[in-house]
């Protein structure tokens, strides 16, 4: 066993000092078994759902309680669930799949603010987060709160009210899981929506659409309670919230039994570490028995494998926007 | 060994050059991964490319280490074609 090992991941006298994996006859064995395991995955993906797919255990429930913490430990006061904001999340994700787009504003102009008044939320402050190929919702509320924009969102005090709506499907090529996040401040009684059409100001450049308020955010931040901090309440969903065809979350699809995000993603990082710790012993190896051989330079491999590495590492934590 | 490493330091630095280059854009064009591929495939070729004119400049250019360039690159495509699909 020892010399087999050996003579797969070790230059030496039975390879001809250069790790077997490394010849090229394996290199191309691995390029092939690599497209065949893309092909199986696709047709499994596309003939048995229920075995392989995109799952996720994200639930709006989870995505409250995670951000209400978030609030909590800097002393502001919980979000409530709206019905109302869920569904303008549900429409917002809906149109997202049909129109195929990852972005705030639609392709034909659609701003989140037209889903929020569909659902008849008339608002003072709006906001929207969105997040996409995520497992967990811990994952998603720790990259939302990485990102200055989408924290701000999350931490605002010009918000109230909360909804979500988490869909599975394909967006822009790629099976995903979405979720959408909409944050509300309800309109005063006695406010007119045109007072509020009047304060508004344009949508902010991409860079920044995260941060989306109606109306600019005070200089001065509004006062907090200290003394008397707001308790959370201890079912964070209201009993008005109603959940629609459209809302309902993970639990409205089906969970396949294996995840194809992250087979595929545990399959490349496996490959790539044992094929940088393959490069790098050959690099020891033969600088300590100084050999000498017609070979390309290893350390051209060791960084463009590194770079693969981090990449992969990088683009399967899923996105957000 | 020092002083091979020293005759080489500059081209290692440009293909590591090439390489943080490459992957900011792949971040950069989150989300479109019809992009990150074009991204990855293009990081690839400069990396065989390279290989090849540092190979050619210093009298070792074999086909042996055209094959293994282009097989590693191939390689590293694959495996983002895998991730990426």
């Amino acid at each position: 066993m020892k010399e087999f090992l050996a003579h797969y991941f070790l230059p030496r006298h039975t390879n001809r000092y250069r790790a077997k994996l490394l010849h090229h006859t394996s290199l191309f064995i691995f390029i092939g078994l690599l497209f065949l395991s893309n092909y199986a995955i696709s047709h499994i993906q596309t003939e048995y759902k229920t075995v392989l797919g995109v799952s996720s255990s994200i639930t709006a429930q989870e995505l409250l309680v995670l951000t209400n913490l978030k609030r909590e430990e800097r002393g502001l006061p919980a979000l409530v669930m709206s019905a109302e904001l869920s569904q303008a999340a549900s429409l917002k994700a809906a149109d997202m799949f049909a129109k195929n787009y990852w972005a705030h504003i639609a392709p034909d102009g659609t701003t989140p603010w037209f889903f929020i008044r569909s659902s008849g939320y008339e608002y003072i402050h709006a906001g929207e987060n969105l997040a996409r190929g995520f497992s967990t919702s811990g994952d998603v509320v720790n990259a939302w709160m990485e990102s200055p924009g989408h924290r701000d969102n999350m931490l605002s005090s010009n918000y109230k009210e909360i909804g979500f709506a988490i869909s599975s499907g394909n967006l822009t090529g790629d099976e995903t899981v979405l979720v959408v996040e909409m944050f509300g401040n309800r309109q005063a009684t006695g406010q007119s929506v045109a007072q509020v059409e009047t304060n508004s100001v344009p949508l902010p450049t991409p860079t920044t659409v995260q941060i989306i308020s109606q109306i600019p955010t005070p200089t001065t931040p509004l006062p907090i309670p200290t003394s008397t901090p707001t308790p959370l309440p201890a079912p964070l969903v209201p009993e008005t919230v109603e959940p629609t065809p459209l809302t309902q979350v993970a639990a409205a699809f089906n969970q396949p039994l294996i995840n194809s995000v992250s087979l595929q993603r545990n399959i490349v990082v496996i490959v790539l570490v044992i094929l940088l710790v393959i490069l790098i012993l050959d690099i020891i190896i033969v600088e300590r028995k100084k050999l000498s051989r017609i070979l390309s330079h290893n350390l051209d491999h060791v960084i463009f494998f590194a770079t693969l590495l981090i990449i992969a590492i990088i683009i399967s934590r899923g996105g957000i926007l | 060994m020092r002083e091979r490493s020293h005759k080489h330091s500059y081209y290692y630095l440009l293909v590591g050059l090439i390489q943080v280059v490459g992957l900011l854009l792949v971040i950069a064009a989150g989300g479109n991964k019809q992009i990150q591929l074009t991204f990855i495939v293009l990081i690839a070729v400069l990396y065989v490319f390279w290989g090849v004119i540092h190979h050619k400049i210093h009298h070792d250019l074999h086909t042996k280490i055209v094959v293994e360039y282009v097989a590693m690159a191939s390689l590293g495509i694959a495996l983002m074609y895998l991730l990426l699909q």
